[in-house]
Order: structure tokens, then sequence, then C-alpha cells
């Protein structure tokens, strides 16, 4: 039971950003009460896909997670490619959190500019991570529920006072789809807690439970939310800037919006700690194995860290905070984010069926209860979802598709023109291109 | 096959007095008490995690890195029994067969995966993306463990 509470948490607060709300009030600006039906959905869509994830990590109970399950169903260059855009994803997501962020700060207390607080709360990120301080579990545990009761508590004060508000208009089905697709955001990085399969629940028995328990969780205070979002906002307030949830918070005066700000910042270090921390681990491996370079395994001897990587994944995430504060273009790695993931959902129902078929004498301690029609229906839906996110982007539709299709052609260039792998057996004594293996790690 | 592998190093592990050895190979121990003999495959791996352990004692690089780092890893074979290494103080101790406290890290496989990762004749990061090799206990521990086998073998 604990361990389930314990991944659950983990689950939730990856999957919990701050970016959230701008895309909450989006949907409900467009969608009106349908964009409850859209969370509700997604929400199921993302139930459905945690299915495989926990099929998977049965089998495979390893960190690496879709880079295996794809590998092994797929072949490894497909595996690695999808490694790689998740990588792009975090890079993305970490720089959309930093900015909101500083939004939120800059709304709270004027007098401080969004880009230095944007800027700081990255470097802080870096050098905590450096250091090797991680919350605890139970911590972690008790700051994620905390976090989710607290936003509960607000949603329902907003929806218990009862303000009188033009109601956002309820808007045909048409943007629907797109609504569908644009909320699945909400749920991304839901799956990464496989990632702590090895260290919690060596079994796999805890993870099935765990991650209907996280979708649920999330599915429930986003729906309420919405619903406050809906009922307290005005349409205009709704499309305007990404901090409407502090628009919302205020409506309970001053008290409101402070603990908004406060449940607000919280999401975004949990979401965007855990995702430097998981990207930078990702990096040191593909520097392992020779396809990132080979700087990137350095350890830090004082703190046992991956610092270079965690120090480049942090660098680069900054660098793009920078890019959002100048153009405002939030939105983009939102929806290429979301198209990335709805990518990687399709990619993993395939890659269960796929492996049903391959390895079927593999020992599963859970089943995910559709076959491979299912399998493929599912990644139909997901695929379409993710072009939705592309063309449903209205005037940031040309951005999407530039800035996706550089992640692709980048990602899926690095893949397949790999020359060095990891030598199965045997092989030479020297690291990648022939350096030594001394050199390749710094201790 | 590896041109510096098991047989090139080959101190006995209670030569270095750290604890309670294999007991069916280098004959005088016997062994303990709960501690069955090793069966064919196991005796290897027993050599095997020898050579490993004389040379992490031999490399100032991984005993920087484990400076830092105390802790007790259990190598499991599937179907067979464990095996486990210590490292406590800057050094890594002699491998045994039984050993006191709860392992922090645990690592799972076939005799035959095992052995080929200590010998270095197989890619441990390989095997784990592979599925052949479960690790099991944190990942910063993970990496550590990980740094250790790169710098001894090279990848």
């Amino acid at each position: 039971m604990r361990k389930i509470a314990l991944l659950t948490a983990i689950s939730v607060g990856l999957a919990f950003a701050s970016s959230c709300f701008p895309l909450l009030a989006t949907t409900v600006s467009s969608l009106g009460a349908w964009s409850l039906a859209a969370i509700a959905a997604s929400g199921l869509l993302a139930w459905l896909v945690s299915r495989a994830y926990a099929e998977l990590a049965g089998i495979y109970p390893t960190a690496a997670g879709v880079r295996t399950y794809v590998a092994q169903a797929f072949g490894d260059r497909r595996g690695l490619w999808l490694a790689l855009l998740y990588l792009f994803l975090v890079v993305g997501l970490g720089a959309s959190e930093a900015f909101i962020l500083s939004r939120v700060i800059h709304a709270v207390f004027p007098g401080l500019a969004p880009l230095p607080v944007c800027l700081a709360f990255v470097g802080l990120c870096a050098f905590a991570n450096v250091c090797g301080i991680e919350l605890a579990g139970k911590l972690q545990a008790f700051f994620t529920y905390g976090m989710i009761s607290s936003l509960g508590v607000v949603a329902l004060a907003v929806l218990g006072g009862a303000p009188s508000v033009d109601r956002a208009a309820l808007a045909g089905l048409t943007p629907l789809v797109s609504g569908v697709s644009g909320a699945m955001f909400l749920f991304v990085g839901f799956e990464w807690v496989v990632s702590a399969v090895e260290e919690v629940d060596p079994r796999g028995l805890a993870l099935p439970r765990a991650m209907s328990l996280s979708v649920g969780v999330l599915a429930a205070i986003y729906l309420l939310v919405a619903f406050a979002l809906w009922v307290g906002l005005a349409p205009a307030d709704l499309g305007a800037g990404v901090t409407q949830h502090l628009v919302l918070g205020s409506r309970l005066g001053r008290a409101g919006l402070y603990v908004t700000a406060a449940l607000s910042t919280a999401a975004t270090v949990t979401c965007f700690n855990g995702g430097i921390l998981g990207a930078s681990r990702l990096c040191y491996a593909l520097a392992r194995e020779g396809v990132l370079p080979r700087r990137l395994a350095t350890l830090s001897p004082r703190f046992l860290t991956p610092w270079v990587a965690i120090l480049v994944m942090s660098a680069i995430t900054g660098a793009s905070a920078i890019a959002l504060s100048t153009t405002e273009a939030v939105k983009v790695p939102i929806l290429v984010g979301a198209a990335i993931e709805c990518a990687v959902y399709a990619a993993v129902v395939l890659a269960c069926a796929r492996l049903r078929q391959k390895a079927p004498e593999k020992a599963r301690p859970y089943k995910a209860p559709y076959g491979q029609r299912g399998a493929v229906a599912l990644a139909v839906v997901f695929s379409g979802l993710s072009l939705a996110c592309v063309f449903g982007a209205g005037e940031w539709t040309g951005a999407v598709a530039s800035v996706l299709g550089i992640a692709v052609a980048a990602t899926g260039a690095i893949a397949w023109r790999r020359k060095v792998s990891l030598p199965p057996q045997g092989g030479r004594r020297v690291g990648v291109g022939g350096i030594p293996a001394k050199e390749m790690i710094h201790v | 096959m590896s041109e510096t592998g098991a047989a090139a190093i080959t101190p006995s592990p209670r030569e270095a007095g750290g604890g309670p050895g294999w007991g069916a190979h280098d004959a005088p121990t016997p062994p303990l008490p709960t501690s069955p003999p090793l069966r064919g495959g196991e005796e290897v791996l027993a050599h095997v995690l020898d050579a490993f352990h004389a040379r992490v004692q031999a490399s100032t690089a991984v005993k920087k890195l484990l400076a830092r780092w105390d802790r007790l890893v259990e190598l499991r074979v599937t179907g067979g029994r464990s095996f486990f290494l210590r490292s406590k103080g800057g050094a890594m101790l002699p491998p045994t067969t039984t050993a006191e406290g709860t392992p922090e890290i645990v690592i799972g496989a076939e005799e035959s995966v095992l052995r080929g990762i200590f010998s270095g004749d197989l890619n441990p990061a390989r095997a784990h993306l592979d599925g052949q090799l479960q690790a099991f206990g944190s990942q910063k521990d993970h990496l550590v463990l990980d740094a250790i086998v790169l710098l001894i073998w090279g990848y």
C-alpha cells in the first residue's frame, strides 16, 4: 500500500505542472463546458496507455523505460529515437515551466523582473541536482498530496463562492478533437514513474494500481480546476496570458492569490526537477552508449551525480526559456510536447502488442486489458491526436510544425547515423571512437 | 574473450581477509553452514568476482569513486544463489556468499550474464537494455555501479 501511495505521488508530481493551468484555461476558453468532456476523454486515453506501460514495466523493470520497450519490440534505433525525442520534450517542458513560474512570481511580486527569476530558478535547480539534493520518498509524497489537496480546496472555494461572471459560451463539438489532443499534455509525465520501478517496486506489482490512481487523481483535479475556471473566470480572462490560475485564486482575496502562487511554484519545482533529473541521467546513459558526446558521461566524485549532463541540460533549458521570454510563444513547446507524447504513446501500445507475439514466454505480472486490435486502434487514435496537436494549433501551426519537424529530423539523424554502439559481447577495451576507456569518465 | 580477463589477476578473497570466502574453490576454508557448496557455473563466477575485486582494488580512479559510496551489492543468480560485494571506506571488500545487512542494490541475472559482465565480456548497459539484467536500487547507485564497470572494463 505504501509503495502504491509513493508511486502514485511520484507519478502525479511528475505530471502536474504550472503549464497545466494556462492549458486548462485555453481549453475552457475554446470549448466551454465541453472542456470537461475533453479532459475526461484524455484521462481515459491516458489510463488505457498506462495499462501498456504497466505490462511492459512488468516484463522489463528498467529505468530505461520506453527506450527498452520499443527497442525490444521494434529494434534498437527506434527505441533510441524515442528516447532522444523524450529529451527534446523535457527541454521544452522545462523551458515552459520556468517561463510560467517567472510570470507567476512577477504577478505576485511586480518588482521582480521575469527573466532573472526564470534564470535563477533554472540555476538553482541545476545546483540542487549537481549536489544530489533529492526529496526523500515520504516527504515527496506528502508534498505532492498536500499540493493537490490544497488546489482542490481552492477550486472548491471558488465554486462555493459562486461568483457572477459571464461564463464562457458552450462551443460546438468541432474543436473537441484539438481540445482532447491538447488536454493529453495535462497527463504528460505520469508514465515517467516507470523509471522508479527498480527503486520502489522491483516485482512490478504496485505499478499498475499506482498508475491507475495517478491518472484518476490527475483527471479529478483537472476536472475540478477546469470547472472552477469555467465558473469563476470571464472569457476575456480565460484566454489571456499564462497566469489564469492566479486570477482564479485572487477571487478568494489576497490570501487566495498567494496560496495559488505557492501551489504553482510547488508544481513547477516537482515537475521541473524530476524532468531535469531524469533527462540528465538519460543523457549520461546515451553518452555511455556513444550516442551523445562522451563528456556527458562524467560523474562528480563528491556528489556522485552526472554533473556535466545536468549542467548541459539546464543550460539548454535556460536558453529555451530565454527564447520563450522574448517570443511569448509558450503554446509552441506545450503543443510540440503533446504531439511527441501522443506519438510515444502510440509506439508504446504497439510495442506492448508486438512483444506479446515476439516474447510470449516472458513473465507478465500484469496484462493490459486489450489485445492486438485494441492496441492498433489506440495507436491510430494517438497518431491522430499527435497530428491534431500540430494542425489544430491555429496561429501557431507553422511554428509547432517547424519545431516538431526539426526535433524529429535531428533526433532521427542521430539515432540512424550512430556508428558506435555498445559492444554486445567481447569487443575492444577502448571507449567511443578510439578514446581510451579511462578518459571516458572523469572522476 | 578478454585478454585481461579473470585469469590474469587471481588473488584469493580470503587472502585479502574480508569475511567468508567461497568455500568451494581454493580449498582451505569450508563453506558456511548457511552457504551450500557452489555449483560449477557459480564457482566460475566466484573466480570472476575475485578477479574483478582485484581490479577494483588496483584502480585509483575507482577507489576515488568508492570513497563516498559505502554500499552492499547483492548479485542474485537467477534460480541460484547470491554473491555479495561491499564497498566500505573507499575500498571494495572481497566478494562473499553471505552478508550482514540489507543490500542497497540487487543485481539479478543468469549466471552466464553476471559472469560476462564481471569478466568484461558483456556490456552491462547493453544487458540492461536487453532485459537480461535487472538492477534494483536507487538510480544514483546504478550510476556509480555503472561507472565502476566502465572504469574497470572501458565500456
